[in-house]
């Protein structure tokens, strides 16, 4: 029976934990096998040494295993794991979190900097800072390209505010995709510890903006199916109604079908692996009280909006 | 300075150079070659070990690290063992050891010894051919 101290536990479940992040992308080995040799091979090498086992003799024995990043071919290694090895070329770790840090700041820089004037507009190369851009709009026949005044190209500064919003694109992606390195290395959430303040602000950004996508992405798609549907003969003739006075209708379809999606969402797909990988570390563990409380939420929705449509009809 | 300073400290520069540049570029060219050999000879290696008996995995490590500049990480090895056991080239069995807990072993399947047997035919013909290249009067 191995027994260590409490700083070789710690060592070896460190370890033991690492090996599994390396192997886990190996197809054709089995990390339970190998979990189980390493600590047969560590008891045959401490069968002499006193017990509980101490980190020193430990870690001898660990020395001699090697790293298991060294175990495995580079190209079994996942893409997030070749990055994280090119960039980590020393003991500290943290250099990946201090990059998605910079690149999340440099991002901010260039929408707040970038984004900040307001473009010159010329009109036969004499200024006018009386017309803004929104009057000019109409005139435009390319407005994504460039905007023109009387057939004149503007002023570089027009380019500049795009150019912000597009950089401010590129290094938040950047940061993200740095952010997500050091997730996939990190072998519990306690390994990130400090490292997590450097890594949310890109993550959360991000998160925000697909999760939002995903909480109301019914409402997008079938608020415009229903709306279409509603301003159609076919309603016209079903209800011989004036489209205007069914308004209504069409919010409560919409909030129907978002408490319907939110009702399968968190009871099912939300502990499933797909999410939890997109929203690494925030779905690791789930709250399954609040997932439930979400989904019957999901369902009290439905049903009121059932109620509603009932009345509309009714009444 | 007379022409003949200048040429020493030429021939100094260049030694220099050789030698804390050079020699870490050959060095670094050594390492990868070995790696690579050793990618290739370890499973070999361990199917030879195995062969003909049953042996507990840490006695599989034992004898291989025995063997000078085959095993760098002794950690290798078990990777190694699981993948040829995915293969059916190994089997395992758990047997009751007096020592302390139950041991798995490993033992060659009729695969693994069909295997082996190409693979050691095959070593031998690249170690022929290379013997002869070396031998090679020029």
């Amino acid at each position: 029976m191995l027994e260590f101290d409490d700083r070789a536990k710690i060592r070896l479940d460190k370890y033991l934990n690492k090996v599994k992040v390396y192997l886990r992308d190996c197809k054709d080995v089995s990390v339970d096998d190998i979990l189980q040799n390493i600590i047969d091979h560590i008891a045959n090498e401490t069968v002499n040494s006193p017990r509980p086992i101490s980190e020193d003799e430990l870690e001898k024995v660990l020395k001699k295993l090697g790293s298991p990043d060294k175990w495995v071919p580079q190209e079994e290694l996942s893409l997030w794991k070749k990055l994280v090895m090119r960039l980590q070329a020393g003991p500290e770790d943290w250099r990946l979190s201090y990059l998605s840090f910079a690149l999340f700041f440099i991002a901010i820089l260039c929408l707040v900097l970038c984004g900040r004037h307001k473009p010159i507009i010329y009109e036969n190369n004499v200024q006018r800072p009386d017309i803004n851009l929104y009057q000019q709009m109409n005139k435009v026949s390319e407005p994504h390209k460039f905007i023109t005044v009387n057939n004149q190209k503007p002023h570089n500064l027009i380019l500049e505010k795009r150019y912000g919003s597009s950089l401010f694109v590129i290094f938040l992606l950047a940061s993200f995709i740095v952010s997500r390195a050091v997730i996939a290395v990190a072998i519990e959430h306690q390994e990130l510890l400090g490292k997590k303040w450097l890594i949310y602000p890109s993550l959360l950004t991000v998160y925000v903006l697909i999760f939002g996508l995903l909480m109301f992405w019914p409402a997008i798609i079938l608020g415009s199916l229903a709306n279409q549907f509603i301003h159609s003969k076919i309603w016209f003739d079903i209800t011989n109604t004036a489209t205007n006075s069914q308004e209504y209708l069409l919010w409560i379809l919409i909030i129907m079908s978002l408490g319907l999606w939110w009702a399968i969402f968190w009871g099912t797909i939300s502990k499933s692996l797909m999410i939890k990988n997109t929203f690494r570390p925030f779905f690791d563990t789930t709250n399954q009280t609040l997932n439930k409380v979400l989904a019957f939420a999901g369902i009290g929705i439905v049903m009121l909006s059932i109620i509603a449509l009932i009345l509309t009809f009714y009444v | 300075m007379s022409k003949n300073f200048y040429k020493i400290q030429k021939i100094a520069l260049t030694d220099t150079l050789h030698r804390d540049i050079l020699f870490v570029m050959d060095n670094r060219f050594l390492e990868n070659w070995a790696t690579q050999l050793r990618k290739g000879m370890l499973e070999l290696c361990v199917l030879n070990t195995i062969k003909g008996t049953s042996l507990y995995g840490y006695d599989i490590v034992r004898k291989l690290r025995d063997i000078k500049g085959l095993v760098i990480s002794e950690g290798t090895i078990y990777p190694i063992l699981s993948r040829l056991k995915k293969e059916h080239f190994v089997e395992t069995f758990i047997e009751e050891s007096n020592e302390g807990p139950a041991r798995k072993y490993y033992k060659l399947t009729q695969k693994g010894k069909a295997m082996l047997e190409v693979m050691n035919k095959y070593w031998n013909e690249i170690k022929t051919g290379t013997d002869q290249l070396r031998m090679e009067e020029k």
